[in-house]
């Protein structure tokens, strides 16, 4: 079940991406090759390019792979390294589900204005960062359920 | 300071401690601000979607990832390889230079540091092990180093961000950064000549003359790139995001159609490796917004400003003080960061004192560069261990002397400006 939505999450993004690598093409053929500059496509780029990096920020990029600082965490302990993440996660997901609902209502508020030529409103086009926020409480949630059964504490020790 | 601004720097610091992804940290602290302030908390979601949506330019970002992607998954990088051991393999210590005439060529059409040690670096390292006289600390310390140049040789990734928050043209950053890339990789090469002389290195393996004009042609294609890319963003044929998207689609046709090193299943783990990297590297620019906001509306940068007006620094002795407190801050923080959070406080006192903006942008980036290779937060080291399997302190005792030499040419840049803005002056950059 995980597998086949990490699955379809991935689809979705990869997608997304090489539409917005697509629709650049169009741009550039249409100025260069027919000398006809398009007014959509610098717009579609934009709006597909917010979506393909919240989208992945939220549901494709493995905690493993972000940027992190791990001077504190490669000479913790185990058990010190479980009360981080705990406390970790807490924070984290705790701040985003307290900007849920201000983000929502946010994002729901710009429904009422459109993109300029292609006029998507605005609402369709944040949308994918209350996603963000929900799968940072989701992450939380069952980073703290891992770190609690022990799970995930080892880390790459680098050097 | 304000006991808002407290609690966003708490928060922030805390996450980071804790081993939270930074652009998560950063996001998570522009909300305990907005809460510890008493403001809408909506306010976050306004930032960052308005920044993303209104940075075109950022655009180039996911572009040139991809280009750089495209170009390693499809062996440009091996003929890249091909072509350097006919220039240079046959000096003492051969590999090294080869490694590092590679890494000038391949930035002339990546932006990223770490994707020039990933691509050709991983495949000069494979090459130097083989042979007897390379130990694996000095091959992994060329490697870094030489992957240095790839950011500052355009096209670049941090000098688009740079633009963005400094206002500069990234036409004229681009050009500013031909000439300090090239030197790099001059101080570099003489560096590996000294080591090669004193420890009597091996010379590479001659290529046999007919195999020349194939390697030749086949080596020479990905460097005309760079002269397209360059031409086109500085005539304003192309902004430097459609720049980017040439750049890419140049990389698809080469390693798809021309070396026929593309399959449909690379292809899409390709634009998958494209799709994340890009969306780490945003995040951090997305949680950037938010504190650029948070601290503008706390009248930091001003502040900064006139602490150091009130200090009667001199232009000169602005830009020491601020490659010391880059390079102390590169061995502990990302570049991204850096460059997006650091970085626009210092503009309101650089314009002050007269500091010319491309000059100021290419010495910061150059001191970030060096902050890659620089322990413990090195991400340079981190790719390289990891992908090669070198271990970090073997290649830092190997290191030192190339550092030195990079920070002997950042001080040079540092004090003599015209070795940046030669090149966008003569092309036409502030003569107006």
């Amino acid at each position: 079940m995980l597998r086949w939505a990490q699955r379809t999450a991935d689809a979705i993004g990869g997608t997304l991406f090489t539409a917005m690598f697509l629709v650049f093409l169009v741009q550039i053929a249409a100025r260069f090759g027919f000398n006809r500059p398009l007014p959509w496509t610098d717009e579609l780029a934009v709006v597909l390019y917010v979506w393909v990096i919240l989208w992945a920020a939220a549901f494709m990029v493995p905690t493993r792979e972000h940027v992190v600082f791990d001077l504190v965490w490669n000479v913790a302990s185990r058990r010190i390294r479980r009360v981080m993440a705990i406390a970790g996660h807490l924070l984290i997901g705790g701040l985003a589900a307290w900007a849920l609902p201000a983000s929502w209502d946010y994002v729901h508020f710009m429904r009422r204005e459109g993109t300029p030529v292609l006029g998507i409103p605005f609402m369709w086009v944040y949308l994918p960062f209350v996603l963000l926020l929900v799968a940072l409480v989701a992450r939380a949630v069952l980073g703290v359920r891992a770190a609690w059964r022990g799970e995930g504490l080892d880390g790459e020790v680098r050097g | 300071m304000t006991a808002s601004l407290a609690v966003l720097l708490a928060t922030l610091v805390l996450g980071m401690l804790l081993r939270m992804p930074i652009g998560f940290s950063m996001l998570a602290a522009g909300i305990a601000y907005l809460v510890a302030k008493g403001q809408d908390i909506g306010l976050v979601a306004e930032q960052v979607c308005n920044g993303l949506y209104n940075s075109y330019v950022l655009l180039a970002v996911p572009l040139f990832v991809l280009a750089a992607n495209v170009m390693n998954a499809g062996t440009v990088s091996e003929r890249i390889f091909d072509f350097c051991r006919i220039l240079v393999g046959r000096l003492r210590g051969g590999l090294a230079q080869v490694d590092i005439l590679v890494s000038v060529i391949f930035s002339g059409m990546s932006g990223s540091a770490i994707a020039d040690a990933a691509g050709p670096g991983l495949v000069t390292i494979k090459q130097m092990l083989k042979k007897p006289g390379y130990s694996p600390g000095f091959a992994g310390a060329v490697v870094v180093a030489s992957a240095t140049i790839g950011p500052i040789i355009p096209p670049s990734i941090p000098m688009v961000l740079y633009a963005l928050v400094s206002g500069a043209s990234v036409g004229a950053l681009f050009l500013g950064g031909v000439v300090p890339g090239l030197l790099m990789a001059g101080v570099l090469m003489v560096t590996v000549q000294i080591i090669a002389i004193k420890r009597d290195m091996p010379r590479d393996a001659p290529v046999p003359l007919r195999e020349w004009p194939a390697v030749m042609f086949r080596g020479a294609l990905p460097v005309s790139l760079p002269l397209v890319l360059l031409g086109g963003i500085y005539s304003g044929a192309f902004t430097p995001t459609e720049a980017a998207a040439v750049a890419a689609l140049h990389a698809l046709v080469l390693a798809g159609l021309v070396y026929r090193a593309l399959t449909w299943r690379t292809l899409a783990g390709v634009m998958l490796e494209s799709t994340r990297s890009s969306a780490v590297i945003t995040l951090i620019i997305a949680g950037a917004f938010f504190l650029n906001y948070a601290f503008t509306s706390e009248g930091v940068p001003q502040q900064l400003a006139a602490a150091v007006a009130a200090a009667q620094l001199t232009q000169l002795q602005f830009l020491l003080l601020v490659n010391v407190v880059f390079l102390v801050l590169g061995c502990v923080l990302d570049t991204a960061v850096m460059l997006l959070v650091f970085v626009p406080m210092l503009i309101p006192t650089a314009k002050l004192l007269g500091v010319d903006l491309v000059h100021f942008g290419v010495v910061a980036i150059v001191n970030m560069m060096i902050g890659l290779i620089t322990p413990p937060f090195g991400m340079l080291l981190f790719v390289t261990n990891a992908l090669a399997g070198i271990p970090i302190r073997d290649m830092l005792a190997e290191g030192w002397p190339f550092l030195i030499a990079l920070l002997l040419l950042l001080l040079a840049i540092t004090l003599f400006p015209q070795l940046v803005l030669w090149l966008p002056q003569s092309m036409g950059y502030g003569l107006k």
